[in-house]
C-alpha cells in the first residue's frame, strides 16, 4: 500500500515537473506556430493561441519571400550553403583531431585538450576582432570562404569526438591492430570511422545549429546583401520595418509582425525538421559511453 | 578587290580595338563609393546612382542596433569604411564625432548656405555639435504635433484644445461619466519627455556654445508643473498608464475611446491609421500645445534620420554631391516615408499627404509646417540614452502607480549619472 502511495506521488511529481517544462518551453513555440496564421489585428485582439486560417499564413509568407524580388530566399540559400560548408569543415576537421587526441600518445597532446577547453568556453565576441582582423589581411571579408571557414573552428566538436573515442573504443583494440601491422590512418579509416555514426550525426547537428543560426560572425563578415544568412537579412529587414518596434514604425517595408513572425518560423522549421529527421543518432550519441564498463 | 578587303580589314580591326578600349576608358571614370543605410533608404541611393552616370553606388543594408558597432569595426580594421551612411537614430552622429571616433565629415564650408538655410528652422541642431560645424544633413523631421478624434471631439462638443491646460480640462471633460474616453498614454519615455520639455524643462540640454556641457534640472518649477499635470492626468484616468503602443492602448483606441494624442508628424500615418485604425476622415491634426505662460508652443521631438559622409573618403565632392541630392531633390522627397526635413523637397511630399483624403481636414501639412517653427532647439545628438535614464528611473515606477512628480528626484540622479558617464560636463540651472 505504501509503495503503491509513494509510486503515484512520484509519477505525480514527474509528471508536474515535465507538464512544467512543457509550458515553459512548448508554449512559446506552440504560440510562434499559431500566430504565424493570424492577421496583425488579430495578433493584437486575439486571445493569444488562437488559431488564424491557413490563407492569412500563406498570404503572409508571400510577402516576405516577394519582398525585394525573392531577397529572402537568396539569404536561405547563403545559409544553405554557409552552412553545408561550415558542417562538412568542421566534420573533417573535429573527427580525425578527436580520434588523435583519443587514441594517439604524442608530445603537446594535453596542452591541446586544454586549449580545446579554453576555446570552448571563451565567448564568441572576444575573438571576433581578431577574428575579422585576420579575414581582412587574407582578403577573405565579404566571401563565401571567409565566413565559412571562421564559422568552421568548432572545439566542442573536437572535444565531443574526443569524449567519444575515449569511452567507447579501448585502445588496447587499436594497439593489437597497429601490431596487426596497421597503420595509424587505417586504424582510423576502418575502425574508428565506422563505429562513429553517431558522433558524426551528434557534432553534424551541433554544428548545423550553430552555423544556421550564426548572426554575429555574419554581421561582421559579410556585408553584400546578396550574400547575407537568414539570421543577418532578416534582422536587418525587420529591424527596418518597425514590426517588432514601433517606435520605428514609419517604415514603407511591406513587413509587418505576421511577417516577422514568419521569418522566426523560416530559421527555426529547418533546425526541427533536421532534429526530428537525425534523433535516433544525435540521442545515441548523447548516450555513447554511458554504458562504459 | 584586295585593297577593299585590306581596308575592310583595318577598320574592322580599328573598330575591335576601339570596342575593346571603350569600356575601360569608361570603367576607369566611374566613382565607386560604398553607402550604408536600412532598406528603407535604399530607393534614396538608387535614385542618385541613376542620376549621376559616372557614380556608382555599393549599398550595404544595416540594422540600426549594429550601426555603430559596425562602423567602429570598420573604421579600426580600416577596411570597408563607408564614404556616406544614412544615420537611423538622431543619437548617432554624436559618438560619430569624438575624439576617439571621428567619422562624419564637416559639411558647413561644403554644402551651400543656401541649401542649409533652406532646412527647417533647428532641423540640423541634430547635426551640429556646438562647436560652429555641420556634420551631417537631417533626413525627416518629427516634431509633435496633437492628433485628434474629429467626430469625437465634435459629438462631445469640445474645443481642440491649444494650451497645456486646455489640453487637461478637455480630456476630463470627454471623460465624465465614467465614458473611458482617454486622452494619451505616457508609460513610456518621449511622450513623457514632451510634456517636460515643451514646459521649458532641461534635462541634458547642452549649454550654448559648449559642446560637452549639459544642462539637467529635472526638479526646476517647470519640470514640476509639467509632471504634476501629467498626474492629475493620470488620477482623473485620462491618460493611460502604459504605452501608446501597448495592445490594451491599442484596443482603446480602436474602439472609439482614444479622444487625442500628442504624437510626432509620424505617427498619424503608421500608428493612428495603422495600428489604431481610425476610419478616413476622423483624424484632425492640431498644433502642439502652448503653456499658458508661453508665448508660442515648444515641441519636442521623435525621431528623424540624418546623412552623413565620411571625413576621410577619397571622393568628398561625389559624397556632398549624395548628401544634398537625397536630402534636397523633391522627386525622392515626394514618396518619403516621413516629413522631408528640406523645406522645398516637403511641399510635394505635403501635397501627397493633404491629398490622400485619410484626414478630416485638407491642411493638416500646413499645421505641421507651422508646428515645424516651434521645433525644441534643444533636440539635439547625445552620447548619452534618455531612454534608458528614463526607464530606469520612471517607466516602470510610473506603470506601477507612482507619481511622476515624486520620481523626478530620481530621473535628475540617472541623467546626471549618464552625462558624467559619457563624459559630460553637468551643470543644474
Amino acid at each position: 500500500m505504501n509503495q503503491a502511495r509513494k509510486f503515484r506521488i512520484s509519477h505525480f511529481v514527474i509528471w508536474s515537473i515535465l507538464a512544467f517544462f512543457i509550458i515553459v518551453y512548448g508554449v512559446p513555440l506552440l504560440w510562434l506556430l499559431l500566430a504565424g496564421t493570424r492577421t496583425e489585428s488579430s495578433l493584437i485582439s486575439d486571445t493569444p493561441l488562437s488559431f488564424g486560417s491557413f490563407a492569412t499564413m500563406k498570404e503572409t509568407f508571400l510577402n516576405l519571400i516577394r519582398y525585394n524580388s525573392g531577397q529572402v530566399m537568396t539569404w536561405a540559400l547563403n545559409s544553405v550553403i554557409y552552412t553545408v560548408g561550415s558542417v562538412t569543415l568542421t566534420l573533417l576537421a573535429c573527427i580525425p583531431a578527436g580520434y588523435a587526441l583519443a587514441m594517439a600518445e604524442f608530445r603537446g597532446r594535453k596542452l591541446i585538450l586544454i586549449l580545446t577547453l579554453v576555446a570552448m568556453i571563451t565567448p564568441s565576441q572576444a575573438i571576433i576582432l581578431p577574428i575579422f582582423l585576420e579575414m581582412t589581411f587574407l582578403g577573405l571579408t565579404n566571401t563565401y570562404t571567409g565566413l565559412i571557414l571562421a564559422s568552421s573552428f568548432f572545439p566542442f566538436g573536437v572535444y565531443l569526438a574526443y569524449i567519444y573515442y575515449t569511452t567507447s573504443l579501448p585502445k588496447s583494440v587499436i594497439e593489437s591492430a597497429r601490431v596487426d601491422g596497421c597503420g595509424q590512418l587505417q586504424c582510423f579509416i576502418h575502425m574508428g570511422l565506422p563505429m562513429a555514426k553517431p558522433l558524426l550525426a551528434l557534432v553534424a547537428f551541433f554544428s548545423f545549429v550553430n552555423n544556421w543560426n550564426n548572426y554575429f560572425l555574419a554581421f561582421i563578415l559579410i556585408s553584400d546583401d546578396s550574400k547575407q544568412n537568414l539570421p543577418v537579412g532578416l534582422t536587418t529587414l525587420i529591424s527596418a520595418s518597425g514590426a517588432l518596434n514601433a517606435q520605428e514604425a514609419a517604415s514603407n517595408l511591406p513587413v509587418g509582425q505576421p511577417e516577422a513572425i514568419q521569418a522566426a518560423i523560416l530559421v527555426v522549421l529547418p533546425i526541427i525538421l533536421v532534429f526530428l529527421v537525425s534523433q535516433k543518432h544525435v540521442r545515441s550519441g548523447l548516450n555513447a559511453g554511458a554504458e562504459k564498463g | 578587290m584586295k585593297t577593299y578587303s585590306r581596308h575592310m580589314l583595318k577598320t574592322t580591326m580599328l573598330a575591335l580595338a576601339v570596342t575593346a578600349v571603350a569600356p575601360v576608358a569608361s570603367a576607369q571614370d566611374i566613382t565607386k563609393l560604398l553607402v550604408w543605410g536600412d532598406p528603407i533608404r535604399e530607393p534614396f541611393y538608387k535614385a542618385f546612382d541613376e542620376a549621376r552616370d559616372s557614380i556608382e553606388l555599393e549599398f550595404v543594408a544595416i540594422a540600426r542596433n549594429e550601426m555603430i558597432a559596425k562602423l567602429q569595426l570598420a573604421l579600426q580594421s580600416g577596411d570597408g569604411i563607408p564614404d556616406a551612411i544614412f544615420l537611423q537614430d538622431t543619437n548617432f552622429s554624436a559618438p560619430l564625432k569624438t575624439r576617439r571616433v571621428d567619422y562624419l565629415m564637416e559639411l558647413q564650408d561644403k554644402v551651400p548656405q543656401a541649401t542649409i538655410d533652406g532646412f527647417y528652422p533647428t532641423s540640423n541642431s541634430v547635426c551640429e555639435p556646438g562647436d560652429g560645424t555641420l556634420v551631417c544633413l537631417r533626413n525627416d523631421i518629427a516634431h509633435f504635433m496633437l492628433w485628434y478624434n474629429e467626430p469625437l471631439m465634435e459629438e462631445l462638443g469640445l474645443e481642440v484644445p491649444t494650451t497645456w491646460e486646455e489640453y487637461e480640462s478637455v480630456a476630463l471633460a470627454a471623460a465624465a461619466n465614467d465614458s473611458g474616453i482617454v486622452s494619451g498614454a505616457v508609460a513610456m519615455h518621449i511622450p513623457l519627455m514632451n510634456f517636460l520639455y515643451s514646459n521649458g524643462c532641461n534635462l541634458a540640454i547642452p549649454v550654448e556654445g559648449k559642446r560637452d556641457v549639459l544642462n539637467i534640472n529635472a526638479t526646476a518649477p517647470q519640470c514640476v508643473e509639467a509632471a504634476q499635470l501629467v498626474d492629475r492626468m493620470l488620477d482623473a484616468g485620462t491618460l493611460a498608464r502604459v504605452a501608446p503602443f501597448d495592445p490594451e492602448f491599442v484596443e482603446l483606441a480602436k474602439s472609439n475611446k482614444l479622444l487625442m494624442i500628442p504624437g510626432p508628424t509620424w505617427f498619424g500615418e503608421f500608428i493612428i491609421k495603422k495600428r489604431y485604425e481610425f476610419p478616413e476622415g476622423t483624424v484632425g491634426i492640431g498644433m502642439t500645445p502652448k503653456w499658458e505662460s508661453q508665448d508660442q508652443p515648444l515641441a519636442w521631438s521623435w525621431g528623424g534620420g540624418m546623412w552623413g559622409g565620411w571625413k576621410d573618403t577619397k571622393h568628398p565632392e561625389e559624397v556632398v554631391d549624395l548628401l544634398t541630392f537625397v536630402t534636397t531633390d523633391v522627386d525622392v522627397n515626394r514618396t518619403a516615408v516621413t516629413m522631408p526635413a528640406y523645406q522645398p523637397a516637403s511641399v510635394e511630399w505635403g501635397a501627397a499627404f493633404d491629398g490622400s483624403g485619410y484626414y478630416a481636414a485638407g491642411d493638416g501639412f500646413q499645421t505641421m509646417v507651422d508646428a515645424a517653427t516651434y521645433a525644441h532647439p534643444g533636440y539635439v545628438s547625445l552620447r548619452l540614452d534618455a531612454r534608458s535614464s528614463f526607464n530606469k528611473a520612471v517607466v516602470n515606477d510610473l506603470a506601477a502607480g507612482a507619481s511622476f512628480e515624486s520620481l523626478l528626484p530620481q530621473l535628475q540622479e540617472e541623467f546626471v549619472n549618464a552625462a558624467k558617464l559619457a563624459r559630460y560636463q553637468v551643470v543644474v540651472e
